[in-house]
């Protein structure tokens, strides 16, 4: 059978397939694929349209590449770019090691390139899936180093055991093998009030606060995402995640936020801190990680981590978070691309729309990029 | 029918997937005793035939090796 296939831009009649596909990659449930892609691709608030690269053998969908609208600021006064986030690369199980892969990341870096769109940035890439980038010439344009804080538990030594031994692999990241703390790592925070007035913990994102304390907090110049309301409302009303908010004011106003998720990849082991958090510069929002006497709760969360900067990451160090691993394994890395390079690639997407919207400020912008991003 | 050379384009002619490019990585390391920082190199231009490969190893190895 050939390798080839048709390389197609997404068209909603596909939405359900797309769903059965990613439940190699998302979640083992179709219906919460498509309430995730629904978020991420169609009420994402950057989005003109989604730009989602099908690959299709006889007609049957076998692969896909995503791309989502990201806004970012960069420089002094901040300047705002608009550019693509390739994601949610997945390739039918049984058609891998066939060169899908290979045909649908050209084919989309091909398409974008003849959309006018000078970059394409990575923020999730996995070692393996960024080795391939590499190869197609990407380029590294940073490395986040993920920070935890673990509860001491027995659970992953017994897991990792038991994913050594014959038969019962299978069984090792059931939920039964979990901590309590794994399983539900905000159940002391929903249970807990915090003895201090001006700290809150809720469950809703206040967009309008954040962004506003965003604003008023500015920045250094280096890249990061636009904090806008509109961004926080979406960002955190992801359906595949569960989110807390710990909110302290000063005087009835936003002094700062720290969003804490539950990690939900098996084994789950915690909660982290969301790399978007402002509340590790508010000490009290600090002394609330680290400080078992003032909120509990959050002491007795599985873990947190983050992916701060240098300056939080030292914030961070004190209540107790250390780099997830060592910083050669570490596989989540920011990729940049200068899509337009590929215009010479062969691979072509099919039934190509009208070109997108340009994103040539970056182009500019460029020397400040290097090495300078920020979460 | 492909043309076999050390010269031959890797990547482009798809013979060097991500996984076997990361196995590679690893056997090098391995086998040179110094760890790669694939993101500090030009993977698609440094690595791109069995000759860039070889001549990559060479010039961390040193010609005496």
């Amino acid at each position: 059978m050939s390798g080839a296939c048709e390389i197609i831009r997404y068209r909603p009649e596909y939405k359900d397939a797309v769903a059965q596909l990613q439940t190699a990659l998302w979640s083992p449930d179709p219906a919460a694929n498509r309430r995730y892609f629904e978020w991420k691709y169609e009420a994402n608030p950057w989005s003109v349209e989604p730009r989602i690269y099908l690959a299709l053998r006889d007609g049957r969908l076998v692969g896909m590449r995503g791309c989502y609208e990201s806004r970012w600021e960069v420089g002094s006064p901040a300047q705002m770019v608009s550019v693509p986030l390739a994601d949610d690369f997945v390739v039918a199980i049984g058609d891998r090691k066939r060169g899908v892969a290979s045909q649908i990341l050209r084919a989309a870096i091909a398409d974008l390139a003849d959309s006018g769109i000078d970059y394409v940035f990575s923020l999730s890439a996995g070692m393996v899936t960024m080795m391939g980038s590499l190869a197609l010439g990407w380029k590294s344009a940073g490395r986040v180093d993920p920070l935890v804080r673990r509860e001491p538990s027995a659970a992953p030594r017994v897991r990792e055991r038991i994913s050594r031994m014959p038969v019962l692999w299978r069984w090792a990241n059931a939920p039964i093998l979990r901590s309590a703390a794994e399983r539900r790592p905000f159940r002391a925070l929903d249970t807990a009030s915090s003895r201090e007035p001006s700290l809150a913990i809720a469950r809703e994102p206040r967009p309008e606060a954040m962004a506003e304390l965003v604003a008023e907090l500015g920045h250094d110049g280096r890249l990061r995402h636009v904090r806008s309301r509109e961004y926080l409302a979406w960002r955190f009303v992801n359906p595949m995640h569960d989110y807390r908010f710990l909110y302290a004011t000063r005087g009835g106003r936003l002094a700062g936020y720290l969003v804490l998720r539950a990690r939900d990849e098996p084994p789950a082991d915690g909660a982290r801190l969301h790399r978007g958090s402002r509340g590790l510069r508010c000490a009290r929002a600090r002394r609330a990680v680290g400080d078992g006497n003032r909120s509990r709760s959050i002491r007795r969360a599985g873990g947190v981590g983050s992916q701060p900067g240098a300056g939080r990451a030292r914030a961070a160090a004190r209540p107790g978070l250390r780099p997830a691993r060592p910083r050669a394994q570490c596989a989540r890395l920011a990729v940049r691309a200068r899509a337009r390079d590929a215009r010479r690639s062969s691979q072509r997407v099919v039934a190509r729309r009208a070109p997108a919207a340009r994103s040539r400020e970056l182009g500019s912008a460029n020397a400040r990029l290097d090495g300078r991003l920020t979460n | 029918m492909i043309a076999w050379s050390d010269a031959v384009p890797l990547f482009e002619m798809g013979l060097l997937d991500s996984l076997a490019l990361f196995n590679l990585v690893l056997w090098i390391e391995e086998r040179t005793g110094a760890p790669i920082d694939p993101t500090a190199l030009d993977i698609a231009q440094e690595w791109g035939s069995v000759r860039d490969i070889l001549a990559f190893v060479t010039a961390r190895m040193g010609p005496q090796q």
